[in-house]
């Protein structure tokens, strides 16, 4: 595996400095920062927006692209969080505290700083992880096969739990509906038809790309529209300090620490930025000397969130690549875009597509040196990127939503999808009913049902098979862990809710 | 009169009380009709053990008895507090309900209407259309800015991309 993996180091390196990809990778940061300044628009709708743009690219150009946009739009949630007080995604929330404070300090520009030295070393921290973590598990992966891979695919329906928010029985049920999704069109063992009404179009199936579209992109912004308030307010103004780089040494400790938990967060399924930056926002706390400043203003709160959203990034792409699970909705659209390009995330990728795996594992780490540089030039301009207003652009995310599921493959039947999947995500949060697990399910359904079927031809019909081989008994000890685990928080935490009342 | 103003009462108190179960009754309702669907529209073939029907029933029945689950608990808390709605919030969401609807709408009518106009004629009137509706009345900004829109992407796509749009019959 050494001398093949040199060979793939060298040949992708050599892929990744072609100019159309640096500029991709470029295109995509500035992108990524954009949409993640916008109060409201968030780092998925904008994997989501960009999706339809890789069709036509080639398989690398079009991942760098991505993930361009995810790493920067990560990053760029902290602009709005730090001058608007309004994180522009989840994963900022924690920013936005200390950031704004410092903002008000006339401190805007220290901020914005230490937000982008630590988002990006966040980003390399999780990027060489990424690269030298990756290859051994999809190494430890190629042993699976079918039973091993259903109890992985049951593992990863146990996240749904975590991505449930407020009622698993409600995340269930969404998951439940995109089993029934995924399972429209031609049964992968059986061949027979499924749910297919007599309509050809559904015999292809219902494709991941214009549902996630729809779910989340469209529903996004009819909710905005609903929610509309008008102009997006102005920041505090804020003067020309130049920054020094030692200033950063005094938060090196928190940012790597940061990054690390974020890293861990990343790698398991079901989490994400947002837990990351909560999570080392609170350990910098608990390690300050001074933990008084927490909230008022604290410029290693700001890191801390930072490094720790950031850090995320690189990890939620080892279980993708290496096992074919989305940890999340981002590494959902990596995945669907992947997919579309006749590519199937998994173990086999690392064999088959050697040069591709490494050529976005080294991409990621300099789309992460890349940020730097377009995120220095973007604090001087911050205040402009968040004065766009949304009456132009919610009308123009809507067309190019449109537009995206249409070039998906040519025909009004993936519009069609996207809209309906626009009004199911539209309507069903409005009564506590969570997305994510419908993708999830979505995904992971078809890989369960295909696997367990061929389990029990392996087995003629006996469940013991999951049992009996080591590797899945193990997956099938973690699922049970997982479920008692999120059971036992979600009991604490609705106890904890209760409790005050 | 009396009666009837009761019963509207009586009316009005029992919708307060079904409101917040209807989605949990429409899902149970779509579970039942899965399973019964899926009967008809599944074939069973002979030769796998394992029936490609089984995961439908097993997500139309799971999707039953949890929004049973929910449906009740939703009851029992409803007993517990008895909420108190402003009439004048729900003017103001009614209105924005109603736009998101109208966009929506733009929505479907540019799928209807794409192959007939061509893609820069109908993105151009979704964007516009979508600016009017969230309050852009200055006829110079909406016709710069979706004209620009629609041109851009259309370069962008056909040119760059090389992903062809339809044309319609204009173009």
């Amino acid at each position: 595996m050494g001398v093949f993996m040199e060979q793939h180091i060298i040949q992708s390196i050599l892929a990744i400095f072609e100019w159309q990809n640096i500029i991709l990778m470029f295109l995509g940061v500035m992108f990524g920062i954009v949409i993640g300044a916008l109060p409201g628009m968030s780092v998925t709708l904008g994997v989501t927006l960009i999706l339809p743009f890789t069709f036509g690219l080639p398989p690398a150009a079009g991942i760098l692209l991505l993930i361009g946009v995810y790493c920067a739009g990560t990053f760029g949630g902290s602009l709005s969080a730090i001058l608007l007080k309004t994180p522009g995604t989840a994963a900022s929330a924690a920013t936005a505290e200390d950031g704004f404070a410092m903002a008000q300090k006339g401190q805007a520009n220290k901020a914005l700083n230490i937000a982008l030295y630590a988002s990006v070393i966040g980003g390399l921290i999780s990027g060489v992880i990424l690269l030298f973590s990756a290859p051994q598990v999809a190494n430890f992966a190629l042993k699976f096969s079918a039973p091993e891979y259903f109890m992985l695919a049951v593992f990863g329906l146990t996240t749904i739990a975590g991505v449930s928010g407020s009622s698993i029985s409600k995340g269930l049920v969404m998951a439940s509906i995109g089993m029934l999704v995924a399972t429209i069109g031609i049964d992968p063992i059986a061949g027979t038809t499924r749910f297919y009404f007599g309509i050809n179009d559904l015999l292809r199936g219902i494709n991941i790309v214009p549902v996630l579209i729809g779910l989340f992109a469209i529903s996004e912004i009819l909710k905005q529209i609903e929610q509309q308030t008008g102009k997006i307010s102005l920041g505090a103004g804020y003067r020309e300090k130049p920054f020094k780089i030692f200033q950063l040494k005094k938060h090196m400790k928190t940012i790597v620490k940061s990054s690390f938990i974020g890293v861990i967060v990343g790698a398991i399924p079901g989490t994400g930025g947002g837990i990351a930056s909560f999570l080392s926002y609170n350990e910098a706390r608990r390690s300050s000397k001074e933990p008084d400043s927490f909230g008022k203003g604290s410029p290693d709160a700001v890191a801390a969130s930072e490094a720790g959203n950031n850090g995320t990034t690189g990890a939620t792409l080892i279980p993708m690549m290496t096992l074919g699970i989305p940890g999340d909705v981002v590494t959902a659209v990596l995945l669907g875009a992947l997919l579309i390009q006749g590519l199937t995330p998994g173990p086999q990728l690392f064999t088959q597509h050697g040069d591709l795996v490494y050529t976005v594992m080294i991409g990621f780490i300099v789309v992460n040196i890349i940020m730097f540089f377009v995120g220095k030039i973007t604090i001087k301009y911050a205040k402009n990127v968040t004065l766009i207003p949304v009456v132009i652009l919610y009308p123009i995310v809507l067309a190019l939503c449109l537009v995206g599921a249409y070039s998906f493959d040519n025909s009004l039947y993936s519009v069609v999808i996207a809209l309906v999947f626009g009004a199911i995500g539209y309507i069903l949060p409005k009564f506590g009913y969570p997305l994510t697990p419908l993708l999830i399910a979505m995904i992971l359904g078809p890989l369960a049902e295909t696997s367990l079927r061929q389990s029990l031809v392996f087995s003629d019909g006996s469940f013991l098979i999951f049992v009996e081989r080591p590797i899945s008994l193990i997956f099938l000890v973690l699922t049970v862990v997982m479920i008692c685990l999120t059971t036992l928080d979600k009991r604490k935490r609705s106890k904890s809710m209760s409790d005050p009342d | 009169m009396d009666e009837c103003v009761q019963l509207h009462r009586e009316g009005k108190v029992l919708l307060k009380i079904v409101k917040p179960l209807l989605p949990q009754i429409a899902l149970i309702l779509f579970g039942c009709l899965i399973l019964i669907i899926t009967s008809y529209q599944v074939e069973i073939t002979k030769s796998s053990g394992y029936s490609p029907r089984a995961l439908p029933y097993f997500a139309g029945i799971t999707i039953i008895i949890l929004s049973l689950f929910t449906l009740i608990s939703t009851v029992l808390k409803e007993k517990k507090t008895n909420r108190s709605v402003e009439s004048q919030q729900q003017e103001i969401e009614k209105k924005n309900y109603f736009r998101v609807a109208v966009v929506f709408i733009f929505l479907v009518l540019w799928t209807v209407l794409l192959e007939y106009l061509g893609f820069l004629i109908t993105t151009f009137l979704l964007v516009i259309s979508v600016m009017y509706m969230m309050g852009v009345k200055k006829i110079s900004s909406l016709v710069i800015t979706s004209g620009l829109f629609s041109i851009v992407i259309y370069i962008v796509f056909k040119m760059l991309l090389k992903i062809s749009l339809p044309e319609g019959i204009f173009l």
